[in-house]
């Protein structure tokens, strides 16, 4: 049988189910690691930004 | 193959020399403690030592390979008595525990090494060390004292790398002298490894030492007998001995720190930058630490190691930096030289600063070899400054790394001068890297794909830029062929060595120097000697002063034909030649005409 916690004080379990879910969503306005979302976006949009750069130099000077 | 093997050989004697030659220098100043930085620092110092050590000696008369090997021999001998002892006990990377990628970025910098030595086995053939780097070094050896070359304003830079090169030429040949820009490389490559390691572990010390030694500009500028690749390891020497301050509190590591910035203002005057970024973010961290007494234990070695070239300036010329800030060019050479300066890059106004990193990744070619810096540095840099610990060590790296910046903005937009500081933005890029694959599945895909595609573009560039130097190296190709494809105006060198004798002096305006076998005296590499608009009075007497017997000038200088009229002479040859436009990319112009005349009247 489940042993319950009778302490008198205790606090009591009635939050609903849509506090629960809302607690334990993920924020959406933060990235993986708690970065704000924006910042998380440029960090992956910047690098991406200056290998396609440096890419695109690297085909014109092997096209002449 | 033979030979190549043996410079190799000869390289690792050398570096064992440097290390016996340091241990001996900072004996007084014990151990720290971290054998890696122990030996880099002893390798360093060594290194420092040896060209200091030719540098009084040449200025005393006193150049002589019997004197020089016997040294090296004693030194490498202590060099290996004192790595048995560094080595002894230590604990060497455990490779069977690296994981995949770890082993694939150690395979990375491992096969840059030996395309560096491949490239560096070959006949010496950047413009610059034909000209000076080596091309100074081989007439000091020949001569064997070191004497004023008022004929071109760059050899009044601190010459502390090319002193090792003139070493190298004292214990072999000129290939050898190419090794010691290669070896301080190498060292460099330790010294950023190193210090990522103690900074971030593993992971960040691989990736460091890839993005700063496995991409093409540093592959470039390691075996082109250029200057930068020393400039980069005093740089991260100095700032692995500050960090090791900040962190441990040791003195003797300020006062090492110092023997390295000092080293680095004796290298080259781009160096005096790099102390300046170094002292402004040693300043912001260690703020609260700074007494008189640890800025003196920094400054004073540093003052020693830099000042006999600054003092050598000053007695000769009357200006410690010439030709720059004080002046002392004549006015047409003063104009050509702050030309040159400026015609690197794509302007100097606020805006073009703001778009360096944009036009140095699509557009690289304008900062004069710039498409060889690899894109990691911008891409990932940044978030590096972002995330690399507290406030106080961010504010300091960003303001290091401002001061460096656009001081190289506002000097010489070269993408190979930004090299020193590299080793700091390597690490930084290592620890941007690492940030951003700690960050989610996306994080981690981008992270890794942007840096294996940016290392194996590298790889592609480097691979076709080290081939060139395979069939020279390995023995398949004549020097004399090789040459001829990589040196510009070559076939009009060879036709006077074959032609002219030890009692002519031709009078040229070539940079191949080091290949020019007979007597010589130039125009000077931008008119230093002979402007352009000299008149007849001024060219007899300058032919005159020199005992000019012949005269080389290309038939499209029309400035120096005019000049050769003013001589009674008569045409002796016409000899095709090829400029080089690019010996990294194998790019040659149209062939002109080299005219050969002889002085009717030998002075």
């Amino acid at each position: 049988m489940e042993q319950r916690d009778r302490t008198p004080d205790r606090p009591t379990n009635d939050d609903t189910g849509a506090d629960r879910a809302e607690r334990t969503r993920p924020d959406r306005r933060k990235a993986p690691g708690g970065a704000p979302r924006a910042a998380y976006a440029a960090a992956l949009a910047w690098p991406l930004g200056c290998l396609a750069l440096y890419a695109w130099q690297l085909i014109g000077i092997a096209g002449g | 193959m033979a030979e190549s093997l043996a410079h190799v050989l000869l390289a690792g004697a050398t570096l064992l020399a440097w290390l016996g030659a340091g241990s001996l220098v900072l004996l007084p100043l014990g151990r720290t403690g971290d054998r890696l930085l122990d030996g880099l620092n002893r390798i360093g110092v060594g290194a420092l030592a040896f060209a200091l050590a030719t540098f009084a000696a040449g200025w005393a008369g006193g150049l002589s390979s019997a004197a020089y090997r016997s040294v090296v021999a004693l030194a490498a001998v202590g060099g290996i008595w004192v790595a048995r002892l560094l080595l002894r006990g230590a604990r060497l990377p455990r490779i069977r525990t690296w994981r995949p990628w770890e082993l694939a970025l150690g395979g990375l910098v491992v096969t840059y090494v030996v395309l560096g030595a491949i490239a560096t086995c070959a006949p010496i053939s950047s413009p610059d060390a034909l000209l000076y780097h080596a091309g100074d070094p081989a007439r000091f050896v020949e001569a064997g004292r070191i004497f004023e070359v008022p004929s071109n304003s760059s050899s009044y830079e601190p010459f502390t790398v090319q002193m090792l090169v003139l070493d190298g030429f004292l214990l072999w040949d000129s290939v050898q002298g190419a090794f010691a820009p290669f070896l301080l490389s190498l060292v460099a490559m330790a010294a950023v490894a190193g210090a990522a390691e103690r900074v971030a572990g593993r992971t960040v010390a691989l990736l460091a030492a890839a993005v700063f030694f496995a991409q093409p500009l540093t592959l470039w500028d390691a075996t082109s007998t250029f200057i930068e690749s020393g400039l980069a390891c005093a740089v991260a020497l100095a700032g692995w001995n500050l960090m090791r301050f900040l962190r441990h509190g040791e003195a003797a590591s300020l006062v090492v720190a110092g023997l390295f910035a000092g080293a680095a203002a004796g290298m080259k005057y781009l160096g005096l930058i790099a102390v300046l970024a170094l002292t402004v973010g040693a300043a912001i961290a260690l703020h609260r630490r700074l007494t008189l007494g640890r800025v003196l234990a920094f400054a004073v070695p540093a003052a020693l190691v830099a000042l006999p070239w600054y003092v050598k300036n000053a007695i000769l010329t009357g200006n410690p930096v010439y030709p720059h800030l004080f002046g002392g060019l004549n006015a047409s050479a003063a104009a050509e030289l702050d030309a040159t300066m400026a015609s690197f890059g794509e302007g100097r106004s606020v805006a073009d600063f703001l778009l360096i990193p944009v036009r140095l990744l699509k557009d690289g070619e304008a900062f004069d070899g710039g498409e060889f810096l690899s894109p990691l540095y911008l891409a990932f840099v940044p978030l590096g400054l972002l995330v690399c610990g507290r406030r106080r060590v961010r504010v300091a790296a960003a303001a290091a790394i401002a001061v460096y910046v656009v001081a190289w903005f506002l000097t010489t937009q070269q993408a190979r001068f930004l090299v020193p500081l590299l080793p700091a933005l390597a690490v930084l890029a290592a620890i941007g890297i690492v940030a951003l694959a700690a960050r989610g599945r996306l994080g981690r895909a981008v992270a890794v794909g942007v840096t294996a595609a940016a290392l194996l573009m590298g790889l592609g560039i480097s691979a076709v830029y080290a081939a060139q130097f395979v069939p020279v190296a390995a023995g398949h190709e004549s020097e004399e062929d090789f040459l001829s494809r990589k040196v510009s105006l070559y076939a009009g060198v060879d036709w006077l060595n074959t032609r002219l004798g030890e009692d002519d002096k031709v009078l040229l305006n070539v940079w191949s120097l080091l290949y020019v076998d007979v007597p010589y005296v130039t125009f000077g590499t931008m008119g230093d000697l002979l402007p352009l608009e000299a008149g007849p009075e001024a060219t007899r007497t300058f032919v005159a002063e020199n005992g000019v017997t012949h005269v080389a000038v290309l038939a499209d200088d029309e400035a120096r034909r005019r000049q050769v009229a003013y001589l009674d002479t008569r045409l002796l040859g016409r000899v095709p030649v090829t400029p080089v436009r690019s010996r990294t990319r194998d790019e040659r112009g149209p062939t002109k005409e080299m005219l050969i005349y002889e002085l009717e009247r030998r002075p």
